[in-house]
């Protein structure tokens, strides 16, 4: 599934953020819309005033919309639906912002970052993040509020500073009941005052995700490659915990994070015991990942015993654990009750060996992402006994599995005083 | 597969530009932060820190920490770093950490008397040969709480700030004053109401005389029961005579009358050791598991019964105990890995506080012991004391440990003299000889009053103190057998958690 | 451990050993607190003599006890006692701060205290 593609744009000045819809969309909501024509609908120019803009397939326009502001010949984004937010740009760029059958919807806010992490998926760029904040706020603006879940990420997305607060603070009031994930490596919430004006903005349901990769100051800076983050980091962690904003800690597992894992375990346990989960991530194998692979990609059945020793380690001390991104065959089955089916729909694939797997449809599969690169171990599950079957249990597809603050795992008494 | 750190190759350079491990590394020499120590075997060191987190190293590690000659590529010196017994960088995170955790294990503090317990009377129609103070009679007048000296109590126990408290109902046999009872949750629940704060109830009981009516008003108010059971018949009748000789008979019938009224949870049990209960560790723990217990506390030998004041320790009577104690465990372990979830309470508590961040208010094992300013005693004639054990004294002749005395003395005179002072000073085990340096210090506490009792003062004599040695033995004990194997980690998890067993661990072959 | 600065031991009788230690190797606090644990073994006598040696003379309680694992006991227990005042020198300060703070209301350095837009640490830029 493409997020992305490069059509032609006519009558098209500037950069427009509209909800996809249909030729019946109601008048009143047309100047938020934009239009997908398909190959066989049977429009006429009556029926088409007032959307921001035209998207279609077609590589020519019909007649009757010339001179409307239009993106012709775009490939590869005919499942879009109503409700559905994309960009289009003057020079013939469409991306999908927003859909809203999907779980796992992301706002990429930053592409600056002040880290530069040997495995970053998301490679930093030197951008104008700030000019585009109001795009996001147009998006906040047309994202359905029953949406369930919503993604910030980057880059950094702590670097827009007040914007950054703005964003969460528009997020509270037109998406109320939306779940929001924030990915960042909170080094700036060392300020104290920082994390003082998130926690008061009292989002209701708001949880940073927030990377964490040893238990050693030099260790996690290598892999971030900035000095003083770890430092940053911690007390960011604990500024977060003061005012009461919930967190995750995040690990990417990969050659030069492994070894340490137990350590790190216990390291989270005795010093960070208010963080509601710890998600332990297997890598992707993209963006910076590739100018060095071989020093950072591992096959995960390769460190089976420091993934178990963690986990369980996390888990007997009382802490939320999640694997991400980790194939059922490749693990140690006593892991299997930790794990969340979390590649999003869109860079999820299977081998051609899972096609006869019985536990497909309760497996994460791999990255289509990763350039080929997955563990050797993969293999078929036959048929399972219903006597040996008592886990994996069954999870919602696609879901990051983020917890509400109310279901306990963020507990008022453990916060350091 | 394990790679040595420094076999890993730096990342190629490219138009990605990575710096290697040693961009990042502090190049300081490093500092140690405080901990104790002791050897633990020949081989081993145990080091803990002023947050009561843990490291064994190897003896020639040891050596090199401490004349500086660790490297920072040594696993020994991350694994060192990463608990906190080391630093390399000018960065005051380390401290601050350090503080941060140190502050969260002394949060039990907070909130100054929390436990409560009321004597609402003397009388008791047992004569437990261990029992210091009940007197068999009838006389209501003598040896009971009055009205006005309990209202005067819970107007006591609500003055301290605690957000939560506990009253426990102690004697005698406190049945044998329902009505008192009745009086002080009534006036206790308005007097929370009132103030904005919370208030349990738990009566210590042998259940002997507990009828369907009290039971329930147990209920309805949600007070739970302590109750008495020293193991099976034949131990628990040679220790708690009654008129009929059928103490356990009688607890056995009632417990089960008790849990059907109330609910299993909020009924628990416990014993009393006896030179007889030492003989026999498997059978009393597997009385508990039989009865549907989910927790023994294996309580040592109480000093009371001993002539006051005897210097002398009596060395094999504190060793009996703590074989006594081991085999008891071990048959609660392997209860557990047969798939009964029993935990013992002790080791709860210390693994709680070895294993976990988390305070664990212990008034019988804290820093500053928890006598007058973590549990208050009222007794029935109003006197107050600093614990129960003072109390006990005090019915043997020294009054030693009494504070005031409700109807004579204000509050501030009670719990704001000079004598509690004292006390709180003289159990800081962070200044006391032989608590100062050792090694289980963040985990241990203070007892003042056993101190006085088996040893003539209040700060007491390490070397020869039945208190520390047993502390000492249960500490290393259990982190021997933390370290034994997969199985038994499993279990001490499980009492860690209070959850059992198969379902924190379900994959878990035991 | 130099073979002239172990400290010199004398059996006087069955129950009763003198150990001569080198003051400048064996400080006599760690004397003293190596000794505060054997008393539960036996009576402790400790003397300075000139020429900066100390004198402690063991006397066994019970006279069934071992007196050499009792000498070698001893000569462990001091050697860590003089570890201990070493590893207390040295993290003294560090404990003192960490205490401060543990009861302390404000962060540990002004630094937090900055403006975020300000940013004085550069934690912003990469």
């Amino acid at each position: 599934m493409k997020l992305e593609a490069w059509g032609h744009a006519t009558a098209l000045d500037q950069r427009v953020i509209g909800r996809i819809a249909t030729a019946d969309c109601p008048a009143t909501r047309r100047q938020d819309a934009v239009l997908l024509l398909h190959g066989d609908d049977r429009v006429s120019r009556g029926d088409v005033e007032g959307y921001q803009a035209l998207l279609t397939p077609l590589p020519v326009l019909p007649t009757w919309a010339r001179g409307m502001a239009a993106m012709r010949a775009v490939e590869g984004l005919e499942y879009l639906e109503p409700g559905d937010v994309v960009l289009l740009t003057p020079a013939g760029f469409v991306r999908v912002l927003y859909r809203r059958r999907s779980d796992q919807n992301f706002l990429l806010v930053a592409e600056n970052c002040n880290s530069y992490c040997l495995m970053c998926s998301q490679p930093p760029r030197p951008s104008h993040d700030i000019a585009r904040v109001h795009e996001h706020v147009r998006l906040i603006d047309l994202i359905d509020p029953e949406t369930r879940e919503l993604g910030l990420t980057g880059g950094e997305p702590t670097l827009l500073r007040d914007h950054f607060l703005k964003l969460i603070e528009h997020c509270k009031s037109r998406l109320p009941r939306t779940a929001l994930h924030v990915l960042t490596n909170g080094r700036l919430f060392f300020y104290r005052k920082f994390a003082q004006r998130l926690g008061a903005i009292a989002h209701p349901d708001l949880m940073l995700g927030i990377p964490l990769y040893s238990d050693v100051d030099c260790e996690h800076d290598y892999v971030v490659q900035a000095t003083r983050a770890f430092d940053q980091t911690v007390i960011g962690l604990y500024h977060l915990a003061r005012y009461e904003v919930p967190v995750e800690i995040r690990v990417v597992l990969h050659r030069q994070t492994y070894r340490r894992l137990p350590a790190l375990a216990e390291f989270i346990a005795r010093n960070f015991p208010f963080a509601a989960q710890v998600a332990l991530m297997g890598l992707e194998v993209t963006g910076l990942t590739l100018a060095h692979p071989d020093e950072l990609w591992i096959d995960p059945a390769e460190y089976q015993d420091e993934l178990k020793a963690a986990a369980e380690h996390l888990h007997a001390a009382g802490l939320h654990v999640r694997l991400y991104n980790h194939q059922l065959c490749v693990l140690d089955r006593c892991l299997w009750r930790f794990t969340v089916r979390s590649i999003s729909d869109w860079k999820r694939e299977y081998l051609p060996c899972c096609e006869s797997c019985s536990l497909r449809h309760e497996c994460g599969g791999v990255f289509a992402t990763s350039h080929g690169r997955h563990s050797a171990h993969i293999s078929p599950f036959g048929r399972i006994d219903d006597g040996e079957r008592d886990s994996p249990r069954p999870r919602p597809s696609g879901s990051s599995g983020a917890p509400k603050v109310a279901d306990g795992a963020y507990s008022r008494d453990r916060t350091p005083l | 597969m394990t790679i040595p750190l420094t076999q890993l190759a730096a990342p190629r350079t490219g138009p990605a530009r990575f710096r290697g491990r040693d961009a990042f590394r502090s190049g300081s020499p490093y500092y140690l932060l405080p901990f104790r120590f002791e050897r633990f075997s020949t081989d081993e060191v145990l080091l803990v820190n002023e947050a009561g987190e843990h490291i064994f190293l190897p003896a020639d590690d040891f050596a090199r920490l401490t004349s500086h000659e660790l490297r920072p590529d040594d696993d020994a010196y991350l694994d060192l770093k990463g608990k906190h017994f080391l630093a390399d960088s000018e960065s005051l995170v380390p401290l601050e950490l350090l503080a941060v955790k140190a502050r969260t294990k002394r949060a039990h503090l907070q909130g100054f008397t929390k436990l409560h317990i009321f004597v609402v009377t003397l009388r008791c129609e047992h004569t437990c040969q261990y029992c210091q103070v009940s007197r068999v009679t009838q006389d209501r007048h003598r040896f009971d709480m009055t009205e006005a000296t309990a209202r005067k109590a819970v107007a006591f126990a609500f003055r301290a700030p605690a957000e939560r408290i506990k009253i426990e109902f102690q004697g005698g046999e406190p049945l044998l004053n329902f009505d008192r009872i009745v009086q002080i949750v009534r006036e206790a629940k308005a007097l929370a109401g009132a103030t904005g704060r919370q208030v349990d109830f738990v009566v210590a009981s042998n259940i002997a005389l507990l009828t369907d009516d009290m039971l329930d008003f147990f209920r309805e108010e949600g007070v739970s029961l302590s109750i008495s059971l020293d193991g099976p018949a034949f131990i628990h009748n040679a220790n708690r005579p009654r008129p009929g000789g059928n103490s356990y008979e009688v607890t056995v019938l009632n417990l089960a009358k008790a849990r059907t009224i109330l609910g299993a949870e909020r009924v628990a049990a416990l014993m009393t050791t006896t030179r007889l209960s030492l003989d026999h560790p498997r059978e009393i723990v597997d009385e508990y598991a039989r009865q549907g217990f989910h927790a023994i506390f294996l309580r040592s030998l109480s000093p009371y019964g001993f002539a006051l004041k005897t210097a002398r320790r009596i060395a094999y009577e504190t060793d009996r105990f703590l074989s006594f104690y081991a085999a008891g465990l071990d048959r609660v372990i392997e209860l557990n890995r047969g798939g009964y979830h029993l935990v013992e309470v002790y080791a709860q508590l210390l693994l709680r506080r070895i294993l976990t961040p988390y305070a664990t208010g212990y008034v019988d094992l804290q820093s500053p012991a928890g006598a007058g300013i973590g549990v208050a005693v009222y007794n029935y004639d109003g006197d107050v004391y600093a614990s129960d054990e003072g109390r006990m004294l005090a019915e043997m002749g020294d009054t030693r440990f009494r504070l005031g005395n409700l109807h004579r003395n204000s509050y501030a005179e009670v719990f704001g003299g000079e004598w509690l002072r004292e006390l709180v000073e003289s159990s800081c085990i962070e200044s006391l000889p032989g608590c100062s340096d050792c090694v289980f210090q963040p985990w241990c506490g203070a007892d003042p009053v056993f101190n006085y009792a088996t040893q003539g003062d209040i700060v007491g004599h390490r070397p020869d103190s039945d208190f520390h040695h047993r502390n000492a033995f249960v500490f290393r004990h259990l982190l021997e057998r933390y370290r034994s194997d997969e199985a038994t980690r499993r279990v001490i998890w499980s009492w860690v958690r209070g959850t059992p067993s198969d379902e924190l661990f379900p994959e878990a072959k035991t | 451990m130099p073979q002239d600065s172990l400290p010199w031991a004398q059996v006087e009788s069955e129950t009763e050993l003198t150990l001569t230690f080198d003051a400048a190797v064996y400080s006599l606090e760690a004397l003293q607190r190596a000794c505060y644990w054997l008393t539960e073994r036996c009576y402790v006598y400790i003397e300075t003599l000139p020429d900066e040696q100390i004198r402690a003379r063991l006397v066994l309680k019970n006279s069934a006890d071992s007196l050499r694992g009792l000498a070698g006991e001893f000569g462990n227990r001091v050697l860590d006692e003089k570890l201990r005042r070493q590893i207390n020198a040295e993290t003294q300060g560090i404990r003192d701060v960490i205490v401060a703070q543990a009861f302390a209301e404000a962060d540990i350095e002004d630094s937090r205290e900055a403006d975020y837009n300000e940013d004085p640490e550069d934690i912003g830029r990469r």
